[in-house]
């Protein structure tokens, strides 16, 4: 009888069919110009210009790709401008996909529109961004953590004022870099992308009672020989969204447990975010912590 | 001319199980009822002598004559009909489906568990809830999964109640299999709308299910082995004639099949359902009933010859409990008094070398309730009652060890108690010689949490108007408020889905039902036909904010969005009970709607279960003595679904590579392709023995081997390109089962 059952068991998972699955036809893709751009104080304004792709593409069937694929995403032809109060700037292209205002964007308060044409596809997209006030770092304290037995860590304290007339939205971050030399200047910090993101907070002031917001956190896989950079800058509450969305695609398991999410942007027929925001940044050369 | 109440039960002439919702009238006058939740009626007619019919589908109808003297608890019992062809009953004069025609009732279907026992399903057993979804009105989730949507609403909208007790998880295996043994069922009823008074707490629907009491005069025993899973049902006296006993039970046996073949697949499911029931005297009636079943999944080390320390598993299940008293305080007032106690929770439990994650998470129910019906006469009958119930809510119970603590904090999560409130008016109201039958009624519900109260008032209406003595026009309102909501991922079926009460923050979902329908019974035929059209509109309805994570998360009010929604639609229904060929054919065209100002941009989106067209055609047919033909044939609208359709590029944080971020289509945007699937079962009757009957299943599911879509998926094209696809769960699965009775 045990082995009837088996015998009819196994004929029945043979015989049980997968089914075909059925073809569909959605609405072809078109790809949509994507913004990135970043303010380095008193230096220049830095606009990066990519296009997004369909999924039905090698790289969009696995997940993207590497650098390589990056790089043939990049535009390379374009008229890049940005308008306020002070007039229209176009920007010079630097290399592929990477275009550059050497005009100082230091306005508070001041309404920057990016336009931009692409010529390869003939889409233009547009984007508002006010710059908002500097916030300073007010206080940056690193020092060596003595709890570590084995791995030498550092302890950050860092304090900030927070202007409470509006409500305000910061991203504070910390990076690395190994280096044997002293390396004290944004321009070479991130040069050869030898840098590591430390830590990245994102932070409402509404979560906050005093006008001095504070951290202390230790960093663990930061030696001595490394050098570090503080950045704070205060944001649009929209660039904030933009950037709360990215933190928590990037969690444990995320791909495949979240809600699907298309990301918050302030680009008109187009993804990801104009943003002018002016931070504030301090650099350490941690060798200075064994003195 | 005096007049008469004649009150008592109607019971099985042979297992002396008393029968719900069967009809009892009085030809000449034409004035009638049916019994209750419990058998019990009562009848009041302007006569000294009178006549009394007494019907319920597949049983014999009897015809008494009552005295004056002799009106008080009446016991009528019916003989079960016989199975053979050519002997079915054609002369019942009401069946279950005539009776809710005639009632003021609408939007509502009750199906004796019986006669769905040939209808085919995956693995040849019969699940309730699976016939259920065949219904117009109601559509189901994923394919071969338990979920409801009905009307329009969401998958935690319904209340599903086992004897009074609600059900929290109605599926095994992820939802494939509902946890309802149809051995151990009775009755099911659904309500899509037009709720009675006494029931809430939901927006969408009651589904109402009863167990069997079990036989008062002789042990008896039923049961069936198939492909998946084998079931016994015992019954029988524990005192004849006053007291009887029903115990089923139910185990899959996936794990030791797989073990059979040589592969491993350690999960498996069981349930037990029992029941007692006492007759203390004709006045006072006890019940108490209880379901127990887990899901259970365990893979360690030793199984997967793993030399790392490692094992992971789950269970999964509920526990219900009521006790029950009918009392008939008089020939006009019948009460019946419960305690209920519900508990659904899970455990996870995973180990791999020096990190170990525990993950649980619970609720529970203490509830009491109180239910009246006074029977005033033949025109007016009055029920009212009121409940209590604590909830108590654990969620998220998390301890974790080793490395795994960096990205899943323990928590110990903490209680949660709310306490839900509820009294309830309704009053039937039959004018003498009118076309018109009304049934108002309200309920008052409240719930308070976290020194928050919620609360108002329901109100409830009905209306009936019988354009002849065949057909009516039916008219409905209802309110209903719901006060605790499910928090489930939409991306996947995980087990770690679970209910939360309102709070500060997280308002009571609330809905306003409006229904019309025509109605039109064929005497002779004793087929119903029906069409419906109702509007129903939502608020304070829960979403979750686009990029929530729910699995593991603390903090779900965070990730809690609340908006509106709407949903209207046409539901038509044919149904023919009894014959040699019987069954419905039932379609629904519908629109349902949600609008977010949160999500999608703000712009109004279509719910995910959004299907256009659903038609079911379900016949039963008896080929010959020993043969019979069950056949399904479905046909629906494809559901909605956000697929990926792009990707960009950025910097990532640190500057020193690139995130890959994916880009959807808007919300629910896309409709996936219609799906139809043709499952048959027949059914082969060996030769009855004496004391033993047996039959043998033979089914087919999905016979044409269609997928029906459950997502839209890129795979390559075969050309070196790419292509959508949208792959289906379950292809053609052919089954066989046994089942018996002694």
């Amino acid at each position: 009888m045990k082995i009837l059952f088996k015998i009819l068991c196994v004929a029945i998972i043979l015989w049980s069919c997968r089914p075909e699955p059925l073809d569909v036809k959605l609405d072809e893709y078109e790809p949509q110009v994507v913004v990135s751009s970043q303010v380095i104080p008193n230096y220049l304004m830095v606009v990066g210009l990519t296009r997004s792709f369909t999924i039905l593409s090698s790289a969009g069937f696995n997940g993207g790709g590497g650098n390589a694929t990056f790089e043939n995403l990049l535009i390379d032809s374009a008229l890049v401008t940005i308008s306020s109060l002070n007039g229209t700037d176009t920007l010079f292209k630097l290399s592929s996909g990477l275009f550059v205002s050497l005009k100082e964007l230091a306005m508070p308060g001041g309404v920057y529109n990016l336009k931009v044409v692409d010529y390869g596809t003939g889409k233009t997209i547009s984007a508002n961004s006010t710059m908002l006030q500097n916030v300073p770092l007010d206080t940056v304290i690193p020092s060596l953590n003595l709890e570590e037995e084995e791995d030498t860590s550092i302890n950050l304290m860092i304090s900030f004022i927070d202007p409470k007339e509006i409500e305000n939205f910061y991203v504070l971050s910390v990076y690395s870099r190994n280096s044997n030399t002293t390396v004290l200047d944004i321009n070479l910090f991130f040069e050869n992308g030898s840098n590591k993101l430390e830590y990245q907070e994102l932070i409402e002031d509404r979560n906050s009672d005093s006008d001095t917001i504070k951290r202390v956190f230790t960093l663990k896989n930061v030696k001595t020989s490394d050098s570090l950079m503080v950045s704070l800058s205060n944001i649009s509450e929209g660039y904030y969204s933009f950037l709360k969305s990215r933190e928590r695609s990037g969690g444990f398991l995320s791909e495949l447990t979240n809600e699907p999410i298309n990301y918050p942007t302030n680009i008109n027929s187009g993804y990801g975010y104009f943003n002018t925001h002016n931070p504030s940044f301090r650099f350490f050369d941690l060798k200075f912590l064994l003195d | 001319m005096g007049q008469i109440t004649v009150d008592g039960t109607v019971k099985d002439a042979v297992s002396g199980e008393r029968l719900l919702f069967a009809s009892v009238f009085n030809e000449a006058s034409g004035i009638g009822t049916v019994t209750n939740e419990y058998g019990y009626f009562s009848l009041t007619l302007p006569l000294d002598t009178v006549e009394i019919t007494i019907n319920y589908l597949g049983y014999q109808p009897k015809v008494m004559l009552i005295h004056k003297a002799n009106v008080n608890d009446v016991e009528f019992n019916l003989q079960q009909e016989s199975n053979e062809v050519g002997v079915v009953v054609i002369n019942v004069k009401r069946t279950p489906q005539e009776e809710l025609h005639k009632s003021t009732q609408m939007s509502a279907i009750q199906i004796p568990v019986k006669d769905i026992r040939n209808i085919p399903s995956i693995g040849g057993e019969t699940d309730v809830i699976k016939v259920i979804q065949l219904m117009p009105g109601v559509q189901k989730g994923g394919e071969g999964g338990t979920g409801m949507y009905v009307r329009g609403g969401d998958v935690d909208q319904n209340l599903v109640l086992l004897d009074e007790a609600p059900v929290y998880n109605i599926g095994h295996l992820f939802g494939f299999f509902s946890v309802f043994n149809q051995d151990a069922i009775k009755d099911m009823t659904l309500y899509k709308g037009a709720l009675p008074s006494k029931y809430g707490g939901r927006l969408s629907s009651i589904l109402d299910i009863r167990m069997k009491e079990g036989n008062v005069t002789e042990f008896h025993g039923k049961g069936g082995v198939g492909l998946l899973s084998s079931r016994l049902m015992l019954e029988g006296p524990i005192k004849k004639d006053k007291g009887s006993f029903m115990i089923a039970g139910r185990r899959t046996y996936i794990d030791q099949v797989f073990k059979w073949i040589g592969s491993l697949m350690p999960y498996y499911f069981y349930d037990i359902n029992a029941k007692l029931n006492y007759e203390i005297n004709s006045k006072n009636h006890l019940y108490i009933s209880t379901y127990v079943g887990d899901d259970l999944l365990r893979f360690d080390q030793s199984e997967l010859e793993e030399d790392a320390l490692f094992n992971f598993g789950f269970t999964l299940g509920n526990v219900t409990g009521t006790a029950r008293w009918n009392r008939v305080i008089n020939e006009r007032l019948f009460v019946n008094y419960s305690l209920i106690y519900t508990n659904f929770d899970y455990n996870i439990t995973g180990r791999f070398e020096e990190n170990s994650l525990f993950i649980s998470s619970s609720i529970n129910d203490y509830g009491t309730k109180a239910d009246f019906e006074f029977f005033k006469n033949s025109r007016h009958k009055l029920k009212y009652g009121a409940m209590a119930v604590f909830h108590q809510f654990r969620p998220n119970i998390i301890n974790s060890q080793g490395e795994v603590e960096e990205f899943v904090s323990s928590d110990r999560g903490d209680f949660l108690g709310t306490l839900e409130t509820g009294a309830y008016f309704q009053h039937i109201y039959s004018p003498d010689s009118s076309k018109w039958d009304f049934r108002t009624g309200f309920r008052l519900s409240g719930a308070n949490v976290k020194d928050e109260n919620y609360g108002g008032i329901e109100p409830r209406l009905s209306v009936k108007y019988d354009l002849d003595s065949n057909s009516n026009l039916k008219f409905s309102y209802s309110m209903m408020r719901q006060y605790m909501h499910l928090v489930s991922s939409s991306t996947v079926a995980l087990p770690t889905d679970l209910w939360y009460p309102v709070t500060n923050s997280v308002k009571p979902q609330v809905s306003h039902q409006a229904a019309a329908g025509y109605s039109y019974f064929h005497p002779k035929l004793k087929t119903q036909f029906s069409v419906e059209t109702y509007y129903k509109y939502m608020t304070n309805l829960t979403e979750y904010k686009e990029g929530a994570n729910l699995l593991l998360n603390d903090d779900f009010e965070s990730e809690l969005l609340q908006g509106n929604g709407d949903s209207y639609g046409l539901e038509f229904l044919i149904k023919k009970d009894l014959g040699h060929w019987n069954g419905w054919i039932g379609y629904t065209l519908s629109w349902s709607k949600r609008y977010f100002d949160e999500l999608n941009g703000g712009d109004p989106f279509f719910s995910k279960y959004d299907r256009r067209h659903n038609l079911s055609v379900v016949q039963n047919l008896k080929l010959s003595k020993t043969w019979s033909f069950g056949g399904v044939w479905t046909f629906s609208s494809g559901a909605r679904f956000t697929p990926q359709t792009g990707l960009f590029g950025m910097p990532n944080a640190g500057l020193t590579g690139v995130d890959w971020i994916p880009v959807y289509s808007k919300r629910n945007s896309v409709s996936m392709s219609s799906s139809h699937r043709l499952d048959v079962n027949f059914v082969w009757k060996s030769k009855d023995l004496e004391k033993f009957r047996g039959e043998w299943h033979f089914g087919a599911y999905n016979v044409y081997n269609r997928a029906t879509p459950w997502r839209i998926e890129v795979e390559e094209d075969g050309n070196g390109g790419f292509k959508y696809v949208q792959p289906g769960l379950f292809g053609f699965i052919p089954s066989v089962a046994y089942n018996f009775e002694f």
